[in-house]
């Protein structure tokens, strides 16, 4: 019962250190022992550092929702005037966009601890190839006239077969 | 503390029953492989390893309009990434035939042409909608829970109105 009294009251006695969430140890000074010094300082750190493996992803985070604004005019403005320069224009935003959201799809569902070391990385390199093949396939469209925005305006015009 | 032990002592003390003094059982002891538990072991492969039933989530958690909207967002992403993805493969690989000639060689009557209006028209509307709330979003706007609900119904009204119009309008 007393061990117990002892340490509540030490949690008591040191409110600064609970509220930390990064001690560092301020070094210590060297012993000198035999005119030979010895450093004992070590950073420690209370709560986990987080890292990025893939390096820092603010640059690609802000380009993503620049794209995303900038697609939200590009659609209705394509759609309203017609122009070959603009289909392709669409085309490309439209791929970029759908990249990069179907990467953070592939890269959340196909995990490592679900699906072993190879298929995530497969996955990634298929959407890659898909987008690109996408591209391709939207900008022969383009040049042949028959451009995303266009296509879709001959759909809505497209009458009931009877 | 003190107390507490002298209590129990007192305990076995009036409760002392002489005949368990000698009472004896006998046991054997089974002789198994050690088998070392494998390493890097995470918590739920070895929950898996002894059959452990694992709590409900999705299943019990009340859908609310933040989840819903929010795996609606991503549903809609991919929806329309199919199409643009089906469009383009096919541009790829379709030579001279075009998706318009492949459509209208399906001869849909008024309500499948609709319905595939409809089809396109609603996924696009409403990640255009949501779209616009999420960026609010990263600018820093709209982010407590009460603005969340709101312009959460107003994305849903915004999309009914103009599904409706460019389904049956255009």
């Amino acid at each position: 019962m007393a061990l117990s009294m002892l340490l509540r009251s030490s949690s008591r006695l040191s409110p600064v250190l609970m509220n930390a969430s990064r001690i560092s140890c301020a070094p210590v000074t060297p012993i000198l022992a035999n005119k030979i010094a010895i450093n004992n300082s070590r950073q420690i750190s209370v709560s986990p550092i987080r890292q990025s493996a893939t390096g820092n992803h603010v640059a690609l985070w802000q380009a993503e929702r620049a794209l995303s604004v900038g697609l939200l005019g590009i659609v209705p403005v394509s759609f309203l005037i017609e122009s070959q320069a603009s289909e392709y224009l669409l085309s490309l935003a439209l791929v970029m966009h759908f990249h990069w959201g179907l990467e953070a799809l592939v890269t959340d569902y196909v995990r490592e601890e679900l699906f072993g070391s190879l298929l995530p990385k497969v996955s990634h390199v298929l959407l890659a190839l898909i987008s690109a093949a996408t591209l391709a396939g939207l900008f022969m469209m383009a040049y042949k006239d028959q451009g995303l925005a266009k296509t879709t305006r001959k759909i809505w015009a497209i009458q009931p077969a009877n | 503390m003190a107390l507490c032990l002298a209590r129990n002592f007192c305990y076995r003390a009036i409760n002392f029953n002489p005949s368990q003094l000698n009472s004896s059982r006998y046991v054997s002891l089974k002789v198994v492989k050690n088998i070392p538990p494998p390493q890097n072991e995470r918590y739920d492969e070895r929950g898996a390893r002894f059959k452990r039933p694992i709590s409900p989530h999705l299943s019990i958690y009340q859908p609310q309009i933040t989840s819903v909207l929010s795996i609606s967002h991503r549903m809609t992403g991919v929806a329309l990434s199919a199409y643009i993805i089906g469009a383009g493969i096919t541009g790829l690989m379709g030579g001279d035939s075009s998706i318009i000639s492949t459509i209208e060689g399906w001869q849909l009557g008024a309500a499948s042409l609709t319905a595939l209006k409809f089809s396109i028209a609603f996924p696009f509307v409403y990640h255009y909608f949501n779209g616009i709330r999420h960026l609010l979003w990263d600018v820093g706007f709209f982010l407590n829970v009460k603005e969340i609900y709101v312009t959460g119904y107003a994305v849903l009204f915004a999309t009914f109105i103009a599904t409706i119009a460019l389904t049956f309008y255009f």
